[in-house]
């Protein structure tokens, strides 16, 4: 038994883009770096395939934004099938250096697989991401790994494409996710 | 969120809860072993409070907090459930104590043990100067943006801990890192 899980509970009410990545490989804890929204990706989203353990009540969707934030972005989460259940719809991105909370109507995330979307309609602007290198992130883990990527997909569409193509191999993605927040 | 391995596998629970709990257990936030005992308490009579998730009913023996390289005045440590969202009800406080003990683990009896329902609950720590410290996990990133993530808040003139907080507030910047303290049911 872990050190860590000595301690009784966990709270088990936000999800996390990068929980995939954190599960498998503890890339998180890293420091977070400012990274660019790639130009080629205007319009488009990142998808994350996460895994929620229990049904929470969402009251807000957030992303960590970096250095210069602007245009609008959509934050979402979907079934496994690609079916919307909730999302910000577009929304301005500010508030450089910090996470940016975005209120939503309250929802009932179910428990299983789902997948997070992020969108944004301008390339350039800066989100924060964890600080891996790029020699330990090779191509093809963003895909072994659950990330995708949703063209046109700004704002956020009540059904996801189909299919999903191949995430930006070179571009490190954000975190972003949705949280039963308190307060 | 993140569901430990040994979680699937009936896996022995000490009766323990700590503020620090959701940073040890997550991956998000990288930390070690050790701590930090310089956290100056940042407000008088200011209560930092921890959300944290029980996951099965038991009655606490004793408070804790990790003491920092200063100690001073009054301390209360207790545990409150939820009325609503943000409305709270103090289950269990060891009361104002003086704080005692550089850079230990200061123990107080609770006198008066209550069992603790399974469940979203809250710890609280509150300081009654600013010249007390307590220590706190050494997290190897700051934690500037998970912390609304992982469920910290404050609430100002609550020292000693009052019957019932009608509101809270997010945690102020430079306060990030919660103390370590929490309740137990202790062995002995």
């Amino acid at each position: 038994m872990g050190y860590a899980d000595q301690f009784a509970g966990f709270k088990a009410d936000w999800l996390n883009s990068w929980q995939g990545m954190a599960d498998m490989l503890g890339y998180v804890g890293t420091a977070l770096t400012s990274n660019a929204w790639p130009a080629a990706m205007q319009n488009d989203a990142y998808i994350s395939r996460v895994w929620n353990p229990e049904p929470f009540e969402a009251s807000f969707a957030y992303l960590m934004n970096g250095t210069t934030p602007g245009g609008n972005i959509d934050i979402g989460v979907y079934t496994e099938s690609g079916e919307k259940i909730i999302a910000t719809g577009a929304t301005a991105q500010v508030g450089a250096n910090q996470t940016q909370f975005i209120s939503i109507v309250k929802t009932v995330i179910p428990s299983g697989v789902l997948l997070l979307a992020l969108a944004a309609d301008t390339g350039g602007v800066q989100f924060m991401r964890p600080n891996v290198t790029t020699p330990s992130f090779p191509a093809g883990m963003l895909a072994a790994y659950g990330w995708a990527q949703a063209a046109a997909s700004m704002p956020l569409p009540g059904s996801l494409p189909d299919p999903l193509i191949e995430a930006t191999a070179s571009v490190i993605p954000p975190m972003f996710g949705l949280i039963r927040r308190w307060p | 969120m993140v569901t430990a391995f040994n979680e699937g596998i009936g896996s022995h629970r000490p009766l323990i809860l700590e503020s620090a709990q959701d940073i040890m257990r997550n991956t998000f936030i990288r930390h070690d072993d050790s701590v930090d005992p310089t956290g100056a308490w940042p407000a008088a009579n200011r209560a930092l409070l921890v959300k944290v998730r029980n996951p099965r009913p038991f009655t606490p023996s004793h408070a804790y907090v990790f003491n920092g390289n200063a100690v001073a005045g009054n301390l209360d440590i207790g545990v409150y459930g939820f009325t609503a969202r943000t409305q709270l009800e103090l289950l269990i406080s060891t009361g104002a104590t003086a704080q005692a003990g550089i850079s230990e683990m200061q123990m107080i009896a609770l006198t008066a043990p209550v069992q603790l329902p399974a469940g979203d609950l809250v710890l609280a720590l509150s300081l009654a100067n600013t010249g007390g410290r307590t220590s706190k996990r050494n997290t190897l990133a700051a934690l500037t943006y998970y912390e609304r993530l992982i469920g910290l808040a404050q609430r100002e003139s609550a020292h000693p801990l009052p019957a019932s907080i009608s509101s809270v507030t997010a945690p102020t910047s430079g306060i990030n890192d919660p103390p370590i303290f929490g309740v137990m049911e202790r062995l002995f």
